[in-house]
């Protein structure tokens, strides 16, 4: 069976041991749930001669405020308890259905919001074991000098897996991050990089402490997660949309992809059109077919990629749908399959 | 025959399994829990290469590795240097050549697991590394490497029936293909190995078959086969991963050379590699039928990859070629079959074992005819179909039951699910549901049918007898009966049964069976649905030899009540059962091959979404020929378990290979169906009981996979009007892309 290799585990009980417990260990890694890290670890897809649990501070998983005044989500809260929030069932219902698509139930009890948003880009050659990624010759993303992707690429295009990632762009939400040298605060959309290997602009010591969810009472919001089983798998592609209204019109559209690229990509830019709107069956439409082009999935996940790009405009114009509450069966792109299928 | 009244439990009731309860508690001991006391762990360094030649090897490093007892590799083999099942053609360590990535090449042993590990990362294998043949047709070419001395020809065969050049008035034709399915038990390959004073070793082992590993093992040990003893331990699930050695020789060796116990387990990758999987297929044929749907002709090429060596492939080969034809009398066939080598990994047993991947290919065709003829799908077979006294194009007689007209009908008329709309469901009820990507749009539902037909037991002349003790004493708790036989509880619930069929002969409440070895003769292999005839049959025969003696005993002609007077001293006896003798085929494919032939037919409704090409599978209804069901909870559970099995062949499961390397050996990527894949199952058991099979009971384990998955394709061919060529079947076909 695969093994972790040898390594130390500490248990700070603060967020600010824990930051300093990291940069004091160089190669050292935070640890939540695991979920995540020890799978990785198992198949040597990278090295934590030092672990550092953030499973003995206290309070690390609150959930606290309320659509009207904003929330904050302490990042040690668990998928589950996520999914299951009462206050997190309404405006920002985006991030508890991302939450409760994770994987099973299990998992969900072990895994964290924090992690989450940090899952490790995958791709169909580096998440093997040791034994495999030898055979094939390596990559960029560890030990290697090709992405065999692409192979004249110079970059990685493993991809943003995370389920809660996109949402949390889509949401507008900031993270507050503590790092040895102090807490500092921005938009969650400025974690990511467009890298499959440094995929975060975190330095290793910075701990996510917290997630706030601005305030938003008359938004409404949807996660749509494409996987070919009814449980389990990872994404293979997310969109998730956040549509902010004053009078029947939307005031504020906000979206964004997961599984289309190295980092959840954001198409607010490409909803635009939405604002100012009341959204009909045409419009939305319209919308899903133009936000489709920034997902560029490459042929490293579950399923071909054609397919992928193929199906995101169908995820984005169900999953707006969803969030202006319209009827599923009267999206027009579904109008022309069936107008397809009965020619 | 009369069980004493008051004895429960017997055959016929659906007596709780007597392994359930320790299962469900976790206290049941599967060979991966196998631990003595200062024991070893072993470790199997692979090929990464599919195709290569080992120049040389350097151990040096890791026999300097902390807590390291042996390395061995080819040259520490102390007998004969390759075992298999059929021709010996698989080294127990590869030598010259490696055939196949994760072909093994040396073994470790040291104190701790992650010693073993660490030392196996410092051997040094210096590959020439060779073009890897991975294609089918290609290891045909006359100018393809050759992999083995006689070639990249498993076994060729041909099956020539009537007139092969038969005119037909409608002829449909088409290419299928199936792609390589993995067993997935859920135990991975384990076992034990505790050297003997005698010089010989002792196996704890997970297996399907203790015999036939003994005789693979005890050559290539250079061991006298009473020297090498093999207990069974608890075995976690097999559906043929389990027919092969896997790491029994290397356990062995380890343990002989260290005179330490050594335990070997593979972790799930490794389980990817350390066995066979299912033969994908390329099968072409052509159906000529008369205008109102009388097959005439049917003509068949099949070629199966068989992977780097031999194991099962000439029966796999043997059974698909046979069954071409379907469950269908047919006057004329010319079927063609040949099984590959190539630097894939090997293929072997797999539940269905041939069968699927012909009923895949001759069910899509009798639907392609059906449309031809324009006739129900259901009524052009009922047209076709197969009935006791007909001829099968081997030229063999169908003398038992085969009540495939009977199936089709009772199938066809099962409770449909009822019509659901699309918006007020549960969400989890629609394709896509359970991740948000569907709430009901661009639906269609289709409905598909499949028979075929699979063998019983080994075919083609193969002396598959089963032998059993039984001995009947008495203790303070009244009267006690004792089986032992070394035959193997997968987990399809074998012991059950064969406690059942105690029960049923000896009227005796008290049964227990005793773990299976070697000391005892063989039972066959758990697999070709063969145990409960053929265990089942040695188990009553002998309980038949134990009562006659307790009626000598006692003077009576039933059972008297209380017995136990008559048990002092205890009746033993062992007997041994035989099916009939099957006959190999000539050149021509004619002969007497199959020992008897178990049926199914089955109904799936799917729901697809035909915009992103989401599957759910609504229903699967199987009506299955089971003969008599001795324990017909048992025997759902193996429709269900078989229908689960076909719906990942259909839908999901397969091992992806680039270059000959497995691409997915994980349960991340190697996808399962999991419940929520899973429909409800309507099992129908048709029960006609078979001649000369005790009880009249027929093997149940496997026809549901045989028809499942042509069924389910069926159906998404009937929602989406597409070829469908192909299982797995992939969204992007549902929606058109490629
Ligand atoms: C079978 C399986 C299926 C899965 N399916 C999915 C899926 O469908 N979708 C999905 O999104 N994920 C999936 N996952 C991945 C994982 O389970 C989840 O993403 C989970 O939320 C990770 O959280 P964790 O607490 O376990 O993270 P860990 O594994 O503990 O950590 C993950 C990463 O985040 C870092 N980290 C964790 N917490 C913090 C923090 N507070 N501050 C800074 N860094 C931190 C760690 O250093 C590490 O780099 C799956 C995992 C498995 C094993
Ligand atoms: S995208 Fe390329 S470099 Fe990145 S992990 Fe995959 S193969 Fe390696």
């Amino acid at each position: 069976m695969l093994r972790l290799p040898p390594l130390r585990y500490l248990r700070p009980t603060s967020v600010e041991a824990a930051a300093e417990a990291v940069a004091e260990h160089p190669g050292a890694m935070l640890i939540a749930g695991g979920t995540d890290l020890v799978p990785n670890l198992k198949r040597r897809q990278f090295d934590a001669p030092v672990l550092v649990s953030l499973r003995g501070i206290a309070g690390f998983d609150g959930i606290q405020g309320e659509p009207g005044r904003g929330m904050v989500i302490g990042a040690g809260a668990t998928l589950d308890q996520v999914a299951t929030h009462p206050a997190l069932q309404t405006a920002y219902r985006a991030l508890a259905q991302a939450a409760g698509f994770v994987s099973t139930p299990q998992i969900r009890h072990m895994g964290t919001i924090g992690g989450n948003l940090l899952v490790d880009p995958r791709c169909n050659y580096y998440n093997q074991s040791a034994a495999w990624r030898q055979a094939v010759g390596y990559c960029l993303k560890r030990d290697g000098d090709i992405c065999l992707v692409a192979r004249s690429s110079p970059r990685c295009w493993a991809v943003s897996s995370s389920d809660s990632a996109p949402v949390a762009l889509a949401l507008g939400a900031e993270l507050t991050l503590r790092g040895a040298e102090g807490e500092r605060r921005g938009a969650a959309a400025d974690l990511y990089r467009d890298d499959g290997i440094v995929y975060t602009t975190k330095r290793a010591d910075d701990v996510i402490v917290g997630i706030h969810l601005p305030a938003a009472p008359a938004m409404t919001s949807a996660y749509w997660k494409l996987r070919r089983r009814g449980s389990f798998d990872f994404p293979v592609l997310g969109a998730a949309v956040a549509l902010d209204w004053a009078d029947g019109m939307v005031r504020v559209a906000r979206g964004a992809l997961g599984a289309a690229g190295s980092r959840p990509v954001e198409v607010s830019h490409l909803l635009t059109p939405l604002v100012g709107r009341r959204p009909d069956d045409e419009l939305i439409a319209q919308v899903a077919e133009a936000a489709e082009k920034p997902a560029r999935p490459l042929d490293n996940t579950d399923f071909s990629h054609y397919w992928r790009k193929r199906m995101t405009r169908v995820l984005i114009e169900r999953a707006l749908r969803d969030a202006c509450g319209l009827d599923p069966l009267a999206g027009r792109l579904t109008a022309q399959t069936r107008s397809g299928q009965a020619a | 025959m009369k069980t004493k009244t008051g004895v429960r439990g017997g055959i016929g009731q659906s007596v709780r399994r007597v392994d359930g309860v320790p299962k469900v508690k976790g206290e049941f001991e599967y060979a991966s829990d196998l631990r003595r006391d200062g024991m070893l762990w072993g470790e199997t360094v692979r090929s990464p290469h599919p195709h290569a030649r080992i120049k040389a090897i350097d151990i040096r490093a890791a026999l300097e590795s902390p807590g390291v007892r042996a390395v061995l590799l080819a040259g520490d083999v102390p007998g004969k240097k390759t075992y298999g099942l059929d021709a010996q053609d698989q080294p127990v360590l590869a030598w010259d050549v490696v055939r196949f990535a994760g072909e093994p090449v040396a073994l470790v042993a040291a104190e701790q697991p992650e010693q073993a590990k660490q030392a196996a990362t410092k051997i040094v294998v210096d590959y020439e590394v060779l073009s890897p043949v991975t294609e089918m047709e290609a290891a045909l070419q006359a100018d393809a490497p050759k992999l083995h001395p006689q070639g990249n020809v498993v076994r060729q065969l041909r099956v020539i029936h009537g007139d092969p050049e038969a005119e037909a008035e409608v002829w449909v034709e088409g290419t299928y293909e199936t792609g390589m399915q993995d067993q997935a038990p859920l135990g991975p390959e384990a076992g034990l190995a505790v050297p003997a004073e005698d010089g010989g070793v002792d196996l704890y082992i997970a297996t399907q078959w203790l015999h036939a590993d003994l005789e693979q093992i005890a050559p290539c040990l250079n061991l006298p086969p009473e020297k090498v003893r093999l207990n069974l331990s608890g075995v976690g699930g097999a559906f043929g991963a389990r027919e092969d050695v896997s790491m029994q020789i290397h356990a062995c060796m380890l343990a002989l050379r260290t005179q330490r116990p050594v335990k070997i387990a593979y972790g799930r990758q490794e389980s990817f590699y350390g066995h066979v999987h299912r033969h994908p297929s390329r099968i072409w044929m052509r159906h000529g039928a008369t205008r109102d749907g009388k097959l005439i002709n049917v003509q068949a090429k099949l070629l199966v990859d068989g992977g780097a060596y031999t194991s099962t492939s000439p029966a796999v080969i043997g059974n698909a070629t046979t069954f071409a034809a379907g469950p269908y009398a047919v006057p004329n066939a010319r079927l063609e079959g040949t099984a590959v080598f190539t630097n894939n990994p090997p293929c072997g047993a797999m539940r269905g074992f041939g069968a699927v991947q012909a009923c895949f290919a001759y069910e899509a065709q009798m639907d392609k005819l059906a449309r031809a003829v324009n006739l129900h799908p259901i009524e052009v077979r009922l047209k076709n179909a197969l009935k006791t006294g007909d001829v099968l194009p081997t030229g063999q007689r169908v003398t038992g039951a085969a009540p495939v007209r009977d199936l089709l009908s009772r199938c066809a008329a099962l409770p449909m699910p009822p019509a659901e709309s699309p918006l007020d469901r549960d969400r989890m009820l629609i394709p896509g549901g359970a991740g948000n990507v569907g709430h009901g749009e661009a639906l269609t539902r289709g409905v598909g049918f499949a028979a075929g037909y699979k063998n019983l037991a080994y075919s083609e002349g193969f002396d598959d007898s089963s032998e059993a003790w039984v001995r009947l004493s008495v203790d303070q708790e009244g009267p006690l009966a004792e089986v032992k036989t070394a035959a193997v509880d997968v987990g399809q619930g074998l012991d059950t049964i064969v406690t059942q069929v105690v029960r049923t002969e000896l009227g005796v409440q008290r049964v227990l069976v005793r773990q299976p070895d070697t000391a005892i003769g063989s039972a066959g292999s758990s697999s070709a649905s063969r145990q409960t005839m053929m265990t089942g049959g040695a188990v009553q025969l002998a309980c038949q030899a134990v009562r006659d003696e307790v009626l000598r005993r006692a003077g009576t002609s039933i059972i008297p009540d209380p017995l136990d007077e008559y048990l002092r001293p205890p009746i033993e006896a062992t007997r041994v059962f035989r099916h009939r003798r099957t006959g190999k085929l000539d050149a021509d494919g004619q002969g007497d091959p199959h020992v008897s032939f178990a049926f199914g037919a089955a109904r799936a409704v799917v729901e697809v979404d035909t915009e992103l090409g989401l599957v759910r599978v609504v229903q699967l209804a199987v009506s299955q020929d089971v003969g008599r069901a001795l324990n017909p909870q048992s025997v759902r559970g193996q429709i269900e378990g078989g229908s689960a099995q076909g719906l990942g062949l259909a839908l999901m499961e397969e091992i992806e290979l680039k270059d000959g390397k497995i691409r997915n050996a994980s349960f991340t990527d190697y996808l399962l169906p999991t419940i929520l894949d899973m429909p409800p199952v309507v099992s129908d058991l048709v029960e006609e009981p078979e001649p000369g099979l005790p009880y009249g009971a027929k093997g149940v384990g496997e026809p549901s996979t045989v028809v499942v998955p042509a069924a389910i394709v069926a159906a998404l061919r009937a929602a989406t009007g597409r070829e469908l060529p192909r299982a797995p079947v992939k969204p992007d076909e549902l929606v058109g892309i490629r």
